[in-house]
């Protein structure tokens, strides 16, 4: 029953947000200078005043914003002007499977490799592997996803393929790992990589501090009197405790990394949503840019409240509240 | 052969690396403990009362620590064990209470697991087996419906509720030696006298040795047979708690006597404090450790450390007044 409505207030809570999110959107959108229907190439006037009376361009913004609002009520979210005659919904479902597919296997990657590098660094506090853990994290975080893209191709793809072809004298058409793409398995390990390794080092660092507070808490040393051994009370009794800070980042970070894939999309070749946002943008596509961005915004909203029920799972104070 | 006490600890010397120098926290503590015995060590924050029991547990993190000496539990000798070996001795044959119920259990695990967590690992029975008997030891360390509280979590319970479980979890394999850290501070005063009572009953009903460590004598009367007053890392005077509170003999002893707000008194008093502070102990001490504070110093106590004087029946004091020749102070000691 407290379940039940504590679940009720988050989705009003949702709603609103989104409506926030379609109105602050919808009005900057129109504040942008330019036309749609302007481009490179010179167009009538009579045309352009023909597009605008199609698209009900002509209206007051407000009226616009208010016809909208109806319209994805109803669940249409419209066309998309750039990509003419499309459905905005049809583009999206289209598109972000594959964007879902690359980001869950970054987020997969990040949050195991992040914490057990956490766990690690924690446990051998102090020594080179620490050290040389804590300055691999600090490489993750500050060097850009595009960088480490291209690196990877660049390494992996193209240098280590050609250095195993002279050695074991392979086929010509032998990669290591291709370079781009999104066909099969081998195609989906570099991007995930790129992509996740930022998240894996912030949840490393954050893994690591979390369980150097807690080595430091009374009920470890309790638990030591006790005669556990060290396995125990790390498995036991530390990480469990650990979890409970690293997992509130977890959901903003999820949501971005399954969502704001465009730049290693672009690099690798895949055929998500990132690509249609940024195009959207660049060409006023109106119904694409709101679209996409209520997309993305529920996409946000509904991996927080997800994990904060999870959070609920792992810390009896908060579930029996 | 010799009658060898259930812990006897000797010279024992704990020391912290840090940034302002080595810190030597206890400075050549001995004590032992008979079965069925309370001692309490005695002393204010700082004292390495807290140093001392952690370095019997072999809790104290080597390095930055350092520790010297010899601990024995029994016919073992506790220095020479493995880090494995001493996990087979922590909590099968000495538990450890906390300061603090609220911070020393595990915020995310009922307290049944956490209590039955140590008996399946040393008496080796199965889960099933081991959480019936949490029950058990919480019905003895009276916690109200214990069948239900064992599946509760601490933030649950209230903190005497809480150390009730602290003690249950440190009796789960009927260890010979208790420590407890202050096992009362953090209480209620209604309360500390309930876990005090348990704490008796655990000793007189198991034989179960207790090392009580308190800064508060008030607490210590009730239940320790023995006491070792510590300062600046070393016992000044320890002896019956009879002789301690009765006849005292070292002037920091008067000094803690005296702190102790009294009942029978006419009103108006302000609380009896010792002035001034321990001494550093990243440097080195000549002479008495108390000299400093001391209402009663003399110029050699500044120079010469004094030795150990037993004045018989257990009772043994470090201070130059007892020497021969150094001069009575009337009202005070055992001709008073």
């Amino acid at each position: 029953m407290r379940m039940a409505r504590y679940i009720v207030k988050r989705l009003l809570y949702a709603l609103l947000t989104l409506f926030a999110l379609v109105l602050v959107t919808f009005f900057l959108m129109h504040l942008m200078p330019g036309d749609p229907f302007v481009g490179e190439k010179a167009r009538a006037p009579e045309i352009i005043a023909a597009a605008h009376a199609k698209y009900g361009l002509d209206k007051p913004v407000w009226q616009q914003f208010l016809i909208y609002t109806g319209n994805i009520l109803r669940g249409d979210f419209g066309e998309s002007l750039y990509y003419t005659g499309r459905n905005v919904m049809d583009i999206i479902l289209e598109a972000f499977p594959y964007s879902f597919e690359l980001g869950l296997r970054a987020l997969i990657f990040a949050v195991t490799g992040g914490l057990l590098l956490g766990v690690f660094a924690a446990l051998k506090r102090g020594t080179k592997w620490d050290r040389g853990a804590m300055a691999l994290a600090i490489l993750g975080i500050s060097v850009p996803s595009f960088i480490i893209g291209y690196l990877l191709q660049y390494g992996i793809s193209i240098r280590l393929t050609g250095l195993f072809k002279e050695w074991f004298d392979l086929p010509r058409s032998w990669t290591l790992l291709p370079v781009a793409g999104w066909e099969g398995e081998a195609h989906k390990v570099l991007p995930a990589f790129a992509l996740g390794m930022g998240a894996l080092a912030a949840i490393s660092r954050l893994m690591r501090a979390s369980m150097i507070e807690v080595s430091g808490q009374d009920y470890i040393a309790a638990a030591r009197a006790k005669g556990l051994s060290t396995r125990q009370i790390v498995l036991r009794h530390m990480v469990r405790n650990a979890l409970l800070p690293v997992i509130t980042v977890l959901g903003p970070m999820a949501a971005s990394i399954l969502t704001g894939a465009f730049v290693v999309e672009n690099i690798f070749a895949v055929p998500g949503l990132g690509k249609f946002f940024v195009i959207s943008v660049q060409n006023l596509d109106y119904p694409m840019i709101t679209g996409t961005t209520l997309f993305y915004g529920a996409f946000l909203v509904a991996a927080t409240t997800l994990v904060d029920l999870a959070y609920g799972l792992i810390d009896p104070r908060i579930r029996l509240k | 052969m010799r009658h060898r006490a259930l812990l006897s600890v000797n010279d024992l010397e704990v020391s912290f690396s840090t940034r302002a120098g080595q810190v030597r926290a206890v400075r050549g503590v001995s004590f032992e403990i008979e079965a069925g015995e309370a001692l309490a060590l005695v002393g204010e924050s700082g004292c390495g009362k807290s140093a001392t029991a952690r370095a019997i547990m072999r809790l104290t993190p080597c390095p930055p620590a350092q520790v010297r000496g010899s601990i024995c539990l029994g016919e073992t000798d506790l220095m020479a064990l493995s880090e494995r070996q001493m996990q087979s001795v922590r909590g099968r044959e000495m538990g450890m209470i906390f300061q603090d119920p609220m911070t020393a259990l595990d915020p995310t695990m009922p307290i049944g697991r956490q209590i039955a967590e140590g008996m399946v690992k040393h008496l080796k029975i199965p889960r099933g087996e081991a959480k019936a008997r949490a029950v058990e030891l919480l019905r003895r360390v009276q916690l109200p419906d214990p069948e239900r509280r064992a599946g509760q979590y601490p933030f649950e319970l209230s903190g005497g509720m809480c150390q009730r479980v602290v003690i249950a979890m440190a009796m789960a394999c009927a260890p010979r030696l208790l420590i407890a850290d202050e096992p009362t501070t953090a209480l209620d005063v209604t309360i500390q006298a309930q876990i005090l009572e348990i704490m008796r009953a655990i000793r007189d009903q198991s034989q179960t040795a207790i090392l009580l460590i308190a800064h508060d004598l008030g607490v210590v009367a009730g239940l320790a047979q023995r006491v070792a007053v510590m300062y600046a890392g070393e016992v000044v005077e320890s002896g019956k708690a009879e002789d301690i509170f009765y006849h005292p003999r070292h002037p920091y002893t008067w000094g803690l006597l005296n702190c102790i707000p009294r009942l029978d008194e006419e009103g108006g008093r302000t609380l009896a404090s010792i002035p001034g502070a321990p001494p550093d102990l990243t440097r080195p001490i000549s002479g008495c450790a108390f000299a400093g504070r001391c209402e009663y110093c003399m110029r050699i106590c500044r120079s010469f450390r004094p030795e150990q004087t037993d004045l018989g029946n257990g009772h043994t004091v470090r201070c130059h007044l007892l020497h021969p020749d150094a001069p009575k102070i009337l009202g005070r000691g055992g001709e008073a």
